[in-house]
């Protein structure tokens, strides 16, 4: 397997769509940065004292000047998509599965090089723009910042890195379904629309039906709250819970928290929280995101081991 | 139809090899023994079960019955083993276009567990040897057909195997390119001991090369042998033989059927077509001399191989 994870990583790391991809995501991603770094010295009165580092991810300034947060959680899984989408229509397409199959691999380990492959891509990635972004945050800020910022956004990272890692599974189980990449790569961002955009509908037409007369305020908050939950099956919601837990520790945005489509069940406690108790909070959606992973690629993987390879 | 029996110096076999699809059969109790070092032609048209069978050899496909066995390890069961010494050239092969020739059979040599230094010395000389040599680092996405059948072919050298499966390895190339590739084939056998296997619908490509054929129709092998014998035990059956005849009539034609050994006779315009055993010819010549009709010329049909081909394969149709 180690041939294939490092030929697939060169290729990762060396192909042109992958760099045109890389250079948005990481400027885009250092221009939020930069721009919550400006929006917090302009206001650097008011703004509270603890935690400043991590807000430079979560400070936004509208609908054009999105978060990182919110930029990673909208754009993150094209990362995925875009490395995996090919992995194996790819290889049918350009007809060299065949050959490739008739070396003497384990047919699991096509798959399993491949896709550790493109998740050590990701973590390779995001390590780099947590670095840079690390070295401007202490350029704007001019502090460094302290052990548990750090830690803080050393979650962060793993939590992006397994987030886009889905996207890369959700990807790679299309490409095993279907011959043709176009085809492939339409489907893995349909099925991204679907988990961004249409869960909302699923979810509210859910609650609907469960609660179906919604006039006491009891009912309202049971109709949110089952949406809410119903919502995190999809990871894009998963990830966006999971992260405002962890960059908002000081709960300085209970209020746009409870206007949040999650309801006001979303488990904001009005004071700092030590690293331990933020972990207790996310652990669940860390394994909710690992689990679906888990599931997306064994479905993949299935498939691919019982296929009839013809040439 | 000859059924060895192992005794485990066979280089590939096939034993009641079968192969269902839903309610389809591609192939049907396949009995195959090909001795080491042999170049075995696999005939038959688009659809016979030639790619099947070759992919179970391979282990990439699942017999539904049978063993397909390669140097006595079973293709099902020991995958690994076989893909470390069969080389696989599948129909219309492809490479990884970004990379370099040299690239390409890095990787391959690398998926084989070849220490890097000996990979270098074995992609060197297996490109030297197909004639890609000055082109090795340029990248595949500019080869010609006929470069990437060369290529495909160096790709298998690098990892010194003993059987060698080709399918369709002329398709979509020129003459030259055919001649090219069928020679390169040839040499690896005779030079190295390599025991191949061709499957082609393009017999005369094949004929050249290959020391038996086995002709495979609807996914069961109709012949099997030598050229020379697939062409005798078709000459039993009777010779073809046109004659041009200036003048013939009813009366010579009823003349034709009355002499020894003539199974049929046809005619059409100036031609006589006379299927009969080949010693009756003279009395043929002597029966038209008789009636005073002008021989102008008279010649006996030669079975070439894609007439073998034919027949036996249209034999494989009417059942």
């Amino acid at each position: 397997m180690g041939a294939i994870f490092w030929k697939e990583m060169t290729d990762y790391l060396g192909s042109r769509r992958f760099v045109v991809l890389l250079a948005f995501i990481a400027l885009s991603g250092v221009y939020t940065v930069f721009v919550a770094a400006q929006t917090i010295r302009a206001d650097v009165a008011n703004a509270p004292t603890e935690m400043v580092f991590l807000r430079l991810f979560t400070t936004g300034a509208g609908l054009l000047k999105p978060s990182f947060v919110t930029f990673v959680g909208v754009y993150g899984p094209f990362i995925g998509l875009a490395l995996g989408f090919d992995a194996i229509s790819g290889e049918r397409s350009r007809r060299t599965l065949g050959r490739l199959l008739a070396q003497p691999v384990y047919r699991d380990a096509v798959i399993n090089g491949k896709f550790l492959a493109g998740a050590a891509t990701i973590g390779l990635v995001f390590l780099t723009i947590f670095l840079i972004i690390g070295g401007m945050g202490m350029r704007l800020l001019g502090y460094p910042p302290g052990f548990q910022e750090i830690a803080f956004m050393a979650v962060f990272l793993v939590v992006s890195v397994l987030y886009i890692t889905f996207w890369l599974g959700v990807a790679i189980l299309a490409s095993v379904f279907f011959e043709r990449p176009v085809l492939s790569a339409l489907v893995s961002i349909g099925l991204w629309l679907f988990f961004s955009l249409f869960i909302l509908m699923v979810a509210r037409s859910i609650a609907d039906f469960a609660v179906a007369d919604t006039s006491t305020l009891e009912q309202q908050i049971r109709h949110g709250s089952i949406q809410g939950n119903a919502m995190l099956f999809s990871p894009v919601y998963l990830f966006r819970e999971a992260t405002v837990t962890l960059l908002t520790p000081t709960a300085t945005q209970v209020a746009t928290m409870l206007l949040s489509p999650l309801g006001p069940y979303s488990q904001i406690t009005p004071s700092a929280l030590s690293l331990h108790q933020t972990m207790l909070l996310v652990w669940p959606h860390l394994i909710a995101l690992v689990g679906l992973t888990v599931v997306t690629f064994t479905i993949a993987y299935i498939r691919f081991m019982r296929e009839e390879i013809r040439t | 139809m000859t059924t060895q029996v192992s005794d485990g110096t066979q280089a590939i076999e096939a034993r009641k090899l079968t192969k269902r699809y839903d309610g389809f059969v591609a192939v049907d109790g396949l009995e195959l023994a090909i001795e080491p070092g042999e170049v075995f032609g696999f005939l038959g048209p688009n659809g016979s079960g030639k790619t099947t069978t070759i992919l179970m050899w391979l282990g990439l496909t699942e017999p539904t019955m049978g063993e397909a066995l390669v140097w006595g390890h079973n293709a099902t069961r020991e995958p690994i083993q076989v893909k470390r010494i069969a080389g696989y050239v599948p129909e219309s092969v492809g490479f990884y276009e970004d990379l370099s020739a040299r690239q390409n059979l890095i990787y391959t040599a690398r998926l084989n567990h070849i220490p890097r230094r000996q990979a270098e010395e074995a992609i060197h000389r297996a490109m030297g040897y197909v004639g890609l040599g000055e082109v090795a680092d340029k990248k595949v996405g500019q080869f010609s057909r006929g470069m990437r059948q060369r290529l495909a072919i160096a790709d298998i050298m690098v990892k010194e195997p003993r059987v060698v499966f080709l399918d369709e390895p002329t398709l979509g190339l020129d003459q030259e390119g055919v001649n090219r590739v069928m020679e390169l084939i040839q040499r690896l056998s005779q030079e190295q001991g390599i025991t191949v296997v061709i499957s082609s619908h393009q017999l005369h490509q094949v004929q050249q090369v290959c020391r038996r054929v086995g002709i495979m129709s609807r996914g069961r092998m109709v012949a099997l042998g030598t050229v020379e014998e697939l062409g005798q035990a078709l000459g039993t059956q009777g010779l073809m033989v046109d004659i041009e005849v200036e003048g013939w009539d009813e009366a010579l034609l009823a003349d034709l059927r009355r002499v020894d050994g003539v199974e049929h006779v046809d005619a059409a315009e100036r031609f006589i077509t006379v299927r009969c055993q080949p010693q009756t010819r003279p009395s043929l010549a002597r029966a038209i001399l008789d009636r005073d009709c002008l021989l102008v010329q008279m010649r006996s049909k030669d079975l070439t191989l894609e007439e073998i081909y034919l027949r036996y394969f249209t034999g494989g149709e009417d059942k």
